[in-house]
């Protein structure tokens, strides 16, 4: 029976990685889906984090990484400090 | 067992026009400021040219440098901090410290009963106010962690290759991205759940 006991901290480690990977091994999975059945502040856990995980999402969707250009002037101050490097 | 690299100065230089744009992105995206992303691509490229020999392409020179970039992002956001008396952010060591307290000594929560809290309001995703708290909550985190969790979520890679431009192990990656959703899940219920 030991090997089905974890820890909270345990738990919301293998929520955060189920929920970014969508997997987690046959053992963990066991081991959270026993754990979460007994403890309601992990339960919690899984819904909140889910709840940031939606907002982490939404965020990235409405914060594009800027597609910008170095320009040419400091690709060339780049490439001439290289050279004299070199 | 030398490993002779196959890059060089003149590949480095090959990468300023190939690779260029796209690190500046990151970098303007990370700092916000045009002249200081400049400069820290600059720097990327100096430090590249030096251990360029020392590069035996395991991963992508792309990934390579951008674990570069991503290191001289850290230390502008560490000499950013001296500049301003009030931190911003949490230090790395304070946010530990923080999400320690929140399990005890069999590594079990310390409840502080705030489930419910969470699950009685519908539509907190559209809630523009619950999103603005959500952005200081983010903002809050050290550097080093908003860098991990961003790298997840506005860059669609794979964890192998985050790993690599953060120079970290998987083990610890998962360990920042689990802390980090405790140190928000605290924010939270401190700035938006308690007083509500």
């Amino acid at each position: 029976m030991n090997f089905l006991i974890m820890s909270c901290k345990r738990a919301t480690l293998l929520i955060e990685k189920n929920q970014l990977l969508g997997k987690l091994s046959v053992k963990q999975t066991i081991q959270l889906r026993m754990h979460t059945a007994l403890c309601d502040a992990c339960k919690g856990y899984k819904t909140q984090s889910q709840i940031m995980h939606k907002c982490l999402e939404s965020h990235a969707r409405h914060l594009h990484i800027p597609k910008d250009k170095l320009s040419e002037g400091v690709k060339e101050t780049i490439i001439k400090a290289l050279e004299k490097k070199h | 067992m030398s490993t002779k690299s196959v890059f060089s100065t003149e590949s480095v230089i090959e990468w300023v026009n190939q690779y260029g744009d796209e690190l500046f992105s990151w970098a303007l995206f990370k700092i916000g400021d045009k002249q200081s992303a400049e400069d820290l691509v600059q720097e990327t490229f100096m430090s590249a040219v030096q251990a360029v020999t020392s590069f035996e392409g395991k991963s992508h020179p792309k990934t390579w440098l951008t674990s570069i970039l991503n290191n001289k992002v850290i230390d502008h956001y560490r000499k950013e901090k001296k500049h301003h008396s009030q931190a911003v952010s949490l230090s790395i060591d304070q946010a530990e410290s923080i999400t320690d307290t929140m399990f005890d000594a069999n590594d079990n929560w310390t409840n502080n009963g705030m489930e419910s809290l969470w699950v009685q309001e519908e539509n907190l995703l559209d809630n523009q106010d619950f999103n603005v708290v959500f952005d200081v909550c983010i903002n809050d985190l050290p550097p080093a962690w908003r860098l991990s969790i961003s790298a997840k979520y506005f860059s669609q890679k794979e964890t192998k290759e985050i790993c690599q431009e953060l120079g970290i192990t998987t083990t610890n990656y998962w360990q920042v991205i689990h802390r980090s959703k405790l140190l928000l899940k605290k924010c939270l219920e401190q700035k938006w759940f308690s007083g509500n």
